[in-house]
C-alpha cells in the first residue's frame, strides 16, 4: 500500500450564497495514494467538484484537515499553496480553460513562466508535450482555431508542463463528442500506466471505467468511505 | 521572469489592438500638451532673457534715470570706474548744439565719446566713411547724414556752439538705433562726436549724462559690486537713478514666466491624470473579463504578486507608449507652434522650442508612473481574486 499523496481528514466546506450557507462538504474522510486513479461520480450539487478543489490545493476547508504529502496544507500560506498548485498538481477543466489570446504553445508554457523556467526549457517542454499528444502541426494555434478535443488536449499538455505528481480533472470530457472524449481517455490511461496519481470527477461510466475505483458522493459525503 | 511577464503583458496588449491604443491616446494627449508647453516656454524664457541681454547685457549694470528717457542725472564717472570690480563705466551724454559747417547749419544733437562705447553699446558700428576716429580734444565725427547737412569732410572746419573743431572722420550710416533697446538710442546718423572731455567743457557744470553702462570685471560677485556701485554713486551725488543689472531683469521674468508655464502645465498634467483614468478603467475591465484567466494562473501556480506584476507592467507600458508617442506629438506641436505664431506675428526666428534630457527623460518616466499607477488598484484586485471563484465565473 503506497502512503497516501492527498489526504482530507473530517474535512467540511461551507459556501455562503447570498443569504444563505450551503453545505458542500459535510465531513470528508479520503486517502488518495500515490499512483491511485480515482473517479469521482455523484448527483449535480454532491460535492464532487469541491471536493476536487480542496484536494487541488485551490481552496481551504471549513473544517477538518487536508494533508499534502504528510504536511497539513490547510496551514499554508496562499504563495506557498501556489508554488505547489504549480509544481506538483496539474489541473484539468471541462471547459478547457485555455487563454484564448495566446497560442498552443503559449498555453503550455504558461504555467512554467510563474515558475521562473527560462525561455528556451519551456519552449522545448512544451514543444515535446504538444507533440507527444499529437498536436505537433497545431502548435501556434490559437484557442479559437481549434477542435474542442484538440483544446483539451493542449489543456492537457498545459496540466504536464510541470511534470506533476497529482493530476486533477474535472468532467475532462464532458463537452467533447465521444471520438474526442475517447482520445483523452487514451491519454489518462497512459497517465495512470506512467504511475501518476490520478482524481477525475466524472457522470459517464465509460470514463469511470478507466479508473482504479469509483468513488460516490452525496450530499456532501462519500458513500463507502475510502 | 519579469522580462517574460512583461512580454505576457505586451502580447495581450496587441491582441486588444484597438481598445489598448484609445487607452494609450488618453495618456499621449496628456504628454503631448505638457512637453508642448514645457518646451516653448522654456524656449520663450530663453529667448527672453537673450533679449534682455540686449537692454542690459551679462556682467553689466545700467543706470537710468528716474524720470523716464527725459530725465538726466548727475555722475561722476572717475568715481564710478574706480568702484573695485568695475571694468569701466561709460556715460551716454547728449546735448543740442548749433553747429555750422561749410554749407550748411543747424541745430544738431552732440554726443560725448569714449573709447568704452565700441565695446558696450550695442548695435554702435565704428567704421569711417572718410578719414578716421577722434584723437585730439578739437576734433568733431560727423555722422553719415550731418555731413551731407553740413556739407563738410576730414579736414573741414566746422563750429560748435561758436567753438571751432576740425572733422577727423565721417561715420558710416548706421542700420539701427546705437544703444540698449528701450533707451532711446544714440542717434549717430544725425549727430556730431567729441571726445567726453570735450564736451563737458562745451557745458561746464553737473555731468548730467541721459544714462551709464557699468562693466564690471569677469568673476565678480555682481550682488556685492552693485551695492558698492550704489554706496558710490550716493556718495558723490547720483540721485535720481535707477540702478538695474541683468540679473534683476532676468529674474523677475523668470519669476513671472515660471509662474505662467507652471500653471499652464499643470493643466495640462490634469489632461495626464485623465489619460490615467482611462487606463484604469481599462485595467479594470480587463481584469474583470480576464477573471477566469487569472483563475487558471493562480491554479497553476501563479503567486500573487506574479499576477500583481503582469497587471501592472501592461499598465504601465500603456503609460510609456503614451508617454513616447507624446512625447514626439509633443514635438511637432511646439515646432508647430512656434512657426505659427511667427508667421502669424511676423516674428520668426522670435524663439526656439527647449527640448532638454530632463524633459524627456521626465515624461517618459512619469507617463509610464502615471500607467502603473492607475492600473495598480485593478492589479490588486486581480492578484486577490480566489482560485475557486474566479475559474467559476463565466
Amino acid at each position: 500500500m503506497s502512503e497516501a499523496l492527498v489526504a482530507l481528514r473530517a474535512v467540511t466546506k461551507v459556501y455562503r450564497l447570498g443569504e444563505v450557507d450551503v453545505l458542500a462538504l459535510a465531513g470528508v474522510d479520503l486517502e488518495v495514494p500515490k499512483g491511485d486513479f480515482a473517479a469521482l461520480m455523484g448527483s449535480s450539487g454532491s460535492g464532487k467538484s469541491t471536493l476536487l478543489q480542496l484536494c487541488g490545493l485551490l481552496d481551504r476547508p471549513s473544517s477538518g484537515e487536508v494533508i499534502w504529502d504528510g504536511q497539513e496544507a490547510s496551514a499554508f500560506r496562499e504563495d506557498h499553496r501556489a508554488e505547489l498548485r504549480g509544481k506538483h498538481i496539474g489541473f484539468v477543466f471541462q471547459t478547457f480553460n485555455l487563454v484564448p489570446t495566446l497560442s498552443a504553445l503559449l498555453n503550455v508554457e504558461f504555467p512554467l513562466v510563474f515558475q521562473g523556467v527560462p525561455g528556451r526549457r519551456r519552449r522545448v517542454r512544451a514543444k515535446e508535450l504538444l507533440t507527444r499528444l499529437g498536436l505537433a502541426d497545431r502548435m501556434l494555434h490559437r484557442p479559437d482555431q481549434l477542435s474542442g478535443g484538440q483544446q483539451q488536449r493542449v489543456a492537457l499538455a498545459r496540466a504536464l508542463a510541470a511534470d506533476p505528481e497529482l493530476m486533477l480533472a474535472d468532467e475532462p470530457t464532458g463537452n467533447l463528442d465521444s471520438h474526442a472524449g475517447r482520445e483523452i481517455m487514451e491519454i489518462f490511461r497512459w497517465l495512470r500506466e506512467e504511475g501518476r496519481t490520478i482524481m477525475m470527477v466524472t457522470h459517464d461510466p465509460e470514463v469511470a471505467s478507466f479508473s482504479h475505483r469509483i468513488l460516490r458522493m452525496r450530499d456532501g459525503l462519500l458513500e463507502d468511505g475510502a | 521572469m519579469i522580462r517574460d511577464l512583461f512580454l505576457l503583458g505586451l502580447h495581450n496588449i496587441l491582441r486588444r489592438r484597438t481598445r489598448s491604443w484609445l487607452t494609450v491616446l488618453g495618456i499621449l494627449i496628456g504628454t503631448a500638451a505638457v512637453v508642448a508647453l514645457i518646451s516653448v516656454g522654456q524656449g520663450l524664457q530663453r529667448s527672453v532673457v537673450a533679449q534682455v541681454e540686449r537692454i542690459v547685457g551679462y556682467n553689466t549694470l545700467l543706470i537710468t534715470p528716474r524720470g523716464g528717457l527725459a530725465g538726466r542725472f548727475p555722475l561722476d564717472v572717475d568715481a564710478l570706474s574706480g568702484v573695485r570690480g568695475v571694468q569701466e563705466g561709460m556715460p551716454v551724454r547728449t546735448e543740442m548744439v548749433y553747429a555750422e559747417g561749410p554749407v550748411g547749419r543747424g541745430f544738431l544733437p552732440l554726443v560725448g565719446y569714449t573709447p568704452a562705447m565700441e565695446a558696450l553699446v550695442p548695435q554702435l558700428e565704428m567704421g569711417f566713411e572718410e578719414g578716421g576716429g577722434l584723437v585730439r580734444r578739437d576734433q568733431v565725427v560727423l555722422g553719415a547724414r550731418t555731413a551731407q547737412v553740413l556739407g563738410a569732410g576730414p579736414g573741414d572746419v566746422v563750429l560748435v556752439e561758436d567753438h571751432a573743431f576740425q572733422v577727423a572722420g565721417v561715420l558710416v550710416r548706421q542700420q539701427a538705433r546705437a544703444g540698449p533697446a528701450g533707451l532711446g538710442g544714440i542717434p549717430l546718423n544725425d549727430g556730431l562726436l567729441v571726445q567726453y572731455e570735450a564736451l563737458r567743457a562745451l557745458f561746464p557744470g553737473p555731468n548730467l549724462v541721459q544714462y551709464a553702462i557699468v562693466q564690471l570685471m569677469p568673476g565678480v560677485d555682481v550682488v556685492l559690486v552693485r551695492s558698492d556701485v550704489r554706496r558710490v554713486l550716493l556718495e558723490t551725488g547720483t540721485t535720481g537713478a535707477f540702478l538695474t543689472s541683468f540679473e534683476d531683469v532676468t529674474e523677475g521674468i523668470g519669476t513671472i514666466l515660471g509662474g505662467v508655464q507652471a500653471f499652464l502645465a499643470g493643466i495640462a498634467g490634469i489632461s495626464i491624470l485623465v489619460g490615467g483614468v482611462g487606463v484604469m478603467n481599462t485595467m479594470y475591465t480587463a481584469v474583470l473579463e480576464r477573471t477566469r484567466e487569472v483563475g487558471v494562473a493562480k491554479a497553476v501556480g501563479a503567486k500573487r504578486r506574479q499576477i500583481l506584476l503582469l497587471f501592472l507592467l501592461e499598465s504601465g507600458l500603456m503609460g510609456t507608449v503614451g508617454g513616447v508617442l507624446g512625447l514626439l506629438v509633443g514635438l511637432g506641436l511646439a515646432w508647430g507652434a512656434v512657426w505659427l505664431t511667427g508667421h502669424l506675428f511676423a516674428l520668426e526666428g522670435l524663439f526656439v522650442p527647449v527640448f532638454n534630457v530632463p524633459l524627456i527623460v521626465g515624461a517618459l518616466i512619469f507617463s509610464f508612473v502615471v500607467g502603473a499607477v492607475s492600473g495598480a488598484l485593478p492589479a490588486l484586485r486581480a492578484s486577490r481574486l480566489h482560485p475557486v471563484d474566479a475559474l467559476r465565473r463565466v
